[in-house]
C-alpha cells in the first residue's frame, strides 16, 4: 500500500510548494491535494483489518469521493476563487473523511478527535507551513502513543494516521492560506489602485467628470420629457425631442471617444465594429445635418435602396464619417446646390458596400484630390484661405475608413463638384451563422477564430504589406475554408503595424488545428508572400458556444457569438500604435459642435413654444436641458484648451471685438435658463469701443467665471460688470456672487487643475475642476491677470483684467 | 410588496432631481442628499433599501463614504450602486473592491440603471445557473 501513498505525497509536496507561488494555480493545487485526500479516504474505506472491505456503503462512499474529485477537476477556473466553493469542498471532504474513519473501525475515536483538532488548527493558523508541521507531528505522535491506554508502542494503523492527518491538514491549511493570500492581494490591489487614482489619471478623471455630468443631466431631462413624465407632448414635440435624444446619444459616443483619445496611456481609438444598418445611420445623419444645409440653401438628399445588406462597422464611427463628409460638402457648395448621398454594393469588390457623397460645389483640382486626405492639408500654400478646416475632418475620415478595412477616395472636376466615395465591409456573420444554429437557438458546434497577422522582422523595421499581398492572403484564406460553414471576416485593422486577417470556421479543436496548418503551408508556399525576414503568423482560438439559454432570440445569440469573436479579435490586434492621436482630439471639436447645436437649437425651439404649448414642469425640464448643454459647451471648450495648453499648441488670435455684443451673447446664453432663486444682473457702460483681443478666449473666460459663480450660489445674485480703462488700455470684467465664498487660505489653490482630488480636505470650493484653471491660464496668455476677493458665507468676486487696444473709430 | 426606497447621494442638484423623477416613475421611493455627511444622516433616518452614490462629492469622496457606511451596523448591509462620471478604467475595480455592488458610468441609460437596481434589489427572478455563471464571469473580468 505504499505505492499510491508515495505518489500522493509527492503530489502533495509539489502542490504545497506551488501554493506559495501564485493564486492562478489554485485549481491545479486544489485538485492535487484533493486527489491525495481521495486516496487516503479510499484506503480507509477499502482496507479494514488488513482485509478488503465487503461493506457496500464503503463502495458507495468511495464512488462519491471519486465523483467529487472528478467534478472539481471539470469545474471552470473561476469557481475555485469563490468562497462558496471552498466551503462546500470542506464540508463534503470532512463528511467523507469522518465516514471513512468511522467505517474503518480499526482506528479508535481518538483519531477522529485528532483529525478535527487538525481542522481547527488550519482554521486558526491561516498558514500552510504551520498547519502541515503541526499535523505531521500530531500524526507521528499518535503512531506511537495511544491516548486511550497511554502506552508507547507502534500501532497497526500508524501509517494511516500520518497519511490521513497529513492530507486533511494540507487541504484545510491550503484553503485557509488562500484566504490569507487573497486578503493580502486585495489590500495590495487597493493600495496600487489608490495610488493610481491620485497620480496618473487625474486629468482624465477631471475631463471625464466634467463632460459626463452635464451630459447626464441633459439625458435625464430629455428622457423625462420624451417619456411623458413631465406631461403630455404633441407628436411634433415628440419628434423633435427624439432628434434631440439621438444627438445626445451621439454626444455621449463622441465624449467617450474623446476621453479615449485623451487617455495619456494608450491614446488610441476605440473601435467596435458590429452588424449595422447603413440606411438607418445615414438617415439619422441626414436629419442632423439638414438644418445646416437648409440654412445655406443647399438641397440635401439621400437615396439608400432598401434591402441593402448590413455592414460590419462601428455605427458611431460611420456617423462621424458621414457627418464629416456631408458638412464638408455643405461648406463648399454654394446656395441652390445639391448634395446627394448614395450607397450600393461595390461593383469591384462585392464584399463591400460603397457610399458616395456627391456635391455640386467648387470641385477640387487634380493635384488636390491626391492630397486632400492628408493630415493638416489645409496648411499647405496651394490652397486658398476659404478652404481652411478641410484637412483635419477628411484626415479623420480616412483614418476611420481604414480602421474598418475600407478605402476612401474622391473624384472631382473643378467647378463641377466632387464626389467622395468610401467602402465598408459587409456583415455576413449572421447569414453564415444561421446553418449552425439549431431550432431552439443553440450553436451546433464550436466556432473557431483563425488569425493571420504579421511577425515583425527582428531588429529592423517591420515589413510593409502591399495590396497584392492582402489580396493573396484573402484568396488563400478563402481557399482553405470549408464550403457552407465558412465565415470570412474582413481585415479589421489596416493601419500602422497591424494587418490582421480573420477566418471564422465552425470547427472543433482538431479541425481548426488542421485548417491552421493548411493555411500556414499555403502562405509559406505562396510566391507573392515571400518576405526577407519576419513573415506571417497563423494562430487560432475556439469560441465556445454561449451558455444554453433557450429563450435567447436568434439575433441575440448571433450578437453574442459575434461579441465573443470580436473580443478575441481585439486581443490579437497589435498595440503598435502608441503615438497619441492629437489630431483626433482636435478634429472632435469640429464634429462635436453639430450635435451640441442640434440639442441647443431644438430644445430652444421647444422651449419657445414654437411647436406647441408646454406646462411649467416641461418648461423647467427644457430650461435644465438648455442650461446643461451650455455647461457642456463650456466644459468641452475647457478640455480642448487644456489639451492645447498641455501640448503647448495654444495660440492667441486677435480680432476686432465688440465687447457689448459679446456681453449680449452671454446674456442670451444665460438669460432664461437659471434657477428661479438666482438673479443674474449685468452692468456695463452704454458704450464701449471696439477692441482688439482674442474673442474666443475671452468668451471662455467669462463663461467659466459665470458658471463657477452660479454653481456656488444657490440663492441670491450674480453680477457681471465690464469696464474699459482708456489710460491703461485694458478691459476689466468683474463677476460677483453672493454664494458660499472661499476661505482666505484656500484662494491660492483654486486655480490649480486638480483641486477636487484631495478628499481629506474639507473645502467648499472643491469640485470646480478645470474651469478656473482655464480662466487663469487663458488670462495670463492674453497678458492680463485675475484677482479674487472673497469672504466665506458672503460671496466672492473674480476680477479679470486683460489688455485690449481700442480701435480708433472715426 | 411595499415600495423600495432609494437614497440618491449626488451633489449636482439637477442630476439628483432627474434621477429622482425617473426612479419615482418606476415605482421607487427616493430620498436625496448632496454630500457624504448628510448622506449618512439621511440614510440613518430613512433606512433606504439601496444607495445610489456619486464618487465626486463636495465634502468627501464616495470611497470614504462607502467605508463609513461599512462600519455602521444598521447600514452595512444596504447595497450601493455607484453612478459616476469618473472613468471606469480607473475607478471600477476600486469601487467594487470598496464594496459597491455595481459601477455605472454616467450618463447611464435609464434601462441600464433600472436593470442594475432591479438586479441588486433581487427584484428580477434570475435563474440559479445564470447567477452562478455571471458570478464566474465577473470574477474573470
Amino acid at each position: 500500500m505504499t505505492f499510491p501513498f508515495a505518489i500522493a505525497s509527492f503530489d502533495a509536496v509539489r502542490s504545497f510548494r506551488m501554493s506559495f507561488d501564485v493564486l492562478a494555480d489554485k485549481k491545479k493545487n486544489t485538485i492535487g491535494v484533493q486527489w491525495f485526500v481521495t486516496i487516503a479516504i479510499a484506503y480507509l474505506l477499502l482496507f479494514r483489518n488488513g482485509e478488503v472491505s465487503q461493506n457496500p456503503l464503503a463502495y458507495f462512499l468511495l464512488a462519491l469521493a471519486l465523483a467529487s474529485a472528478i467534478i472539481i477537476q471539470r469545474l471552470p477556473e473561476s469557481a475555485f476563487n469563490r468562497p462558496v466553493f471552498c466551503q462546500a469542498l470542506m464540508i463534503i471532504d470532512t463528511v467523507l473523511m469522518s465516514a471513512a474513519i468511522y467505517l474503518n473501525n480499526e482506528s479508535s475515536w481518538d483519531l477522529l478527535l485528532i483529525f478535527f483538532f487538525g481542522i481547527l488548527i488550519a482554521a486558526i493558523a491561516e498558514n500552510l507551513l504551520q498547519v502541515v508541521l503541526t499535523a505531521f507531528l500530531l500524526g507521528l505522535t499518535s503512531v506511537f502513543i495511544s491516548p486511550a491506554d497511554l502506552e508507547f508502542r507502534l500501532r497497526p494503523d500508524g501509517l494511516l494516521r500520518v497519511s490521513l492527518l497529513f492530507g486533511a491538514s494540507i487541504l484545510y491549511g491550503y484553503l485557509a492560506e488562500q484566504v490569507k493570500v487573497e486578503k493580502r492581494m486585495k489590500a495590495d490591489l487597493e493600495k496600487t489602485l489608490r495610488q493610481r487614482l491620485v497620480t496618473k489619471d487625474q486629468f482624465l478623471s477631471h475631463v471625464s467628470h466634467e463632460l459626463r455630468s452635464p451630459l447626464t443631466a441633459i439625458y435625464q431631462f430629455v428622457t423625462i420629457l420624451i417619456d411623458g413624465l413631465a406631461g403630455d407632448l404633441n407628436p411634433e414635440q415628440q419628434e423633435y425631442l427624439s432628434i434631440v435624444l439621438r444627438n445626445v446619444t451621439q454626444l455621449h459616443n463622441m465624449i467617450t471617444d474623446l476621453l479615449e483619445a485623451t487617455r495619456a496611456e494608450t491614446g488610441k481609438l476605440a473601435f467596435e465594429p458590429r452588424c449595422a444598418s447603413l440606411g438607418r445611420l445615414a438617415s439619422e445623419v441626414l436629419e442632423t445635418t439638414l438644418p445646416t444645409a437648409v440654412a445655406k440653401g443647399v438641397s440635401l438628399t439621400g437615396d439608400a435602396p432598401t434591402g441593402l445588406p448590413f455592414v460590419f462597422a462601428d455605427p458611431a464611427r460611420i456617423k462621424q464619417i458621414l457627418t464629416n463628409l456631408i458638412e464638408n460638402a455643405i461648406k463648399f457648395t454654394p446656395a441652390k446646390g445639391q448634395i446627394t448621398l448614395r450607397s450600393q454594393i461595390d461593383n469591384q469588390d462585392p464584399d463591400f458596400l460603397r457610399i458616395a457623397v456627391a456635391d455640386s460645389g467648387c470641385g477640387i483640382s487634380p493635384e488636390g484630390t491626391k492630397k486632400i486626405f492628408d493630415r493638416l492639408f489645409q496648411e499647405t500654400e496651394t490652397i486658398d484661405s476659404n478652404r481652411q478646416g478641410v484637412g483635419l475632418g477628411l484626415y479623420i475620415c480616412k483614418e476611420l475608413v481604414n480602421l474598418h478595412g475600407g478605402k476612401i477616395w474622391v473624384e472631382s472636376e473643378l467647378g463641377k463638384g466632387s464626389t467622395f466615395y468610401f467602402t465598408l465591409p459587409l456583415f455576413s456573420l449572421s447569414k453564415i451563422l444561421y446553418p449552425v444554429i439549431t431550432d431552439d437557438n443553440r450553436l451546433k458546434t464550436n466556432i473557431a477564430l483563425i488569425t493571420v497577422g504579421r511577425i515583425p522582422a527582428n531588429g529592423s523595421s517591420p515589413w510593409r504589406m502591399t495590396d497584392t499581398m492582402r489580396r493573396e492572403i484573402r484568396k488563400i484564406l478563402q481557399g482553405c475554408s470549408l464550403p457552407d460553414t465558412r465565415l470570412l471576416l474582413p481585415s479589421v485593422t489596416d493601419r500602422g503595424e497591424s494587418d490582421v486577417f480573420y477566418l471564422v470556421e465552425c470547427l472543433d479543436q482538431q479541425g481548426v488545428n488542421l485548417t491552421a496548418q493548411h493555411i500556414e503551408e499555403q502562405l509559406r508556399h505562396s510566391k507573392a508572400l515571400q518576405v526577407p525576414d519576419g513573415g506571417l503568423a497563423v494562430s487560432y482560438s475556439i469560441v465556445s458556444a454561449p451558455s444554453e439559454r433557450p429563450n435567447l432570440s436568434l439575433e441575440r445569440l448571433v450578437d453574442e457569438v459575434a461579441t465573443t469573436i470580436r473580443g478575441q479579435m481585439l486581443l490579437t490586434v497589435s498595440d503598435g500604435e502608441n503615438e497619441k492621436d492629437q489630431t483626433y482630439v482636435a478634429g472632435m471639436s469640429h464634429g462635436i459642435k453639430t450635435p451640441l447645436n442640434v440639442v441647443l437649437g431644438y430644445s430652444g425651439m421647444l422651449r419657445d413654444k414654437l411647436l406647441g404649448d408646454l406646462n411649467p414642469t416641461q418648461e423647467e425640464a427644457l430650461d435644465k436641458v438648455i442650461a446643461h448643454t451650455n455647461d457642456l459647451i463650456v466644459a468641452f471648450d475647457n478640455v480642448l484648451e487644456a489639451q492645447k495648453i498641455k501640448d503647448k499648441t495654444v495660440s492667441v488670435e486677435n480680432h476686432e471685438l465688440n465687447v457689448l455684443e459679446l456681453l449680449e451673447e452671454l446674456k442670451m446664453n444665460y438669460g432664461t435658463t437659471q434657477n428661479r432663486a438666482l438673479f443674474l444682473t449685468w452692468d456695463q457702460p452704454a458704450e464701449l469701443p471696439i477692441m482688439v483681443t482674442d474673442a474666443a478666449k475671452l468668451r471662455l473666460i467669462l463663461r467659466n467665471l459665470l458658471n463657477n459663480a452660479i454653481k456656488f450660489t444657490e440663492k441670491g445674485r450674480v453680477q457681471v460688470s465690464a469696464q474699459f480703462n482708456a489710460k491703461s488700455q485694458s478691459l476689466e470684467f468683474k463677476v460677483t456672487d453672493t454664494g458660499i465664498g472661499i476661505a482666505k487660505e484656500a484662494i491660492p489653490g483654486i486655480f490649480h487643475r486638480f483641486l477636487q482630488l484631495q478628499p481629506s480636505q474639507i473645502n467648499p470650493m472643491t469640485g470646480m475642476g478645470l474651469g478656473l484653471y482655464i480662466v487663469k491660464t487663458l488670462t495670463h496668455l492674453l497678458g492680463g491677470n485675475v484677482v479674487v476677493e472673497s469672504e466665506p458665507g458672503k460671496g466672492s468676486a473674480f476680477i479679470v483684467t486683460v489688455p485690449a487696444h481700442a480701435v480708433a473709430t472715426n | 410588496m411595499s415600495r423600495k426606497k432609494i437614497l440618491i447621494v449626488e451633489d449636482d442638484r439637477d442630476i439628483a432631481m432627474g434621477l429622482s423623477v425617473r426612479l419615482r416613475a418606476n415605482g421607487y421611493d427616493t430620498a436625496r442628499a448632496s454630500d457624504a455627511h448628510s448622506g449618512i444622516e439621511v440614510a440613518l433616518n430613512e433606512n433606504p433599501d439601496l444607495i445610489l452614490l456619486d464618487l465626486g462629492l463636495p465634502d468627501d469622496n464616495g470611497f470614504v463614504m462607502m467605508k463609513r457606511i461599512e462600519n455602521i451596523p444598521s447600514l452595512s448591509s444596504v447595497p450601493i450602486i455607484v453612478l459616476t462620471g469618473r472613468p471606469q478604467e480607473v475607478y471600477k475595480e476600486a469601487t467594487v473592491l470598496a464594496g459597491a455592488k455595481k459601477y455605472l458610468q454616467k450618463p447611464a441609460e435609464n434601462e441600464e440603471l433600472l436593470a442594475a437596481i432591479r438586479e441588486v434589489l433581487w427584484l428580477d427572478p434570475v435563474p440559479v445557473t445564470e447567477t452562478f455563471l455571471s458570478l464566474g464571469r465577473r470574477r474573470e473580468e
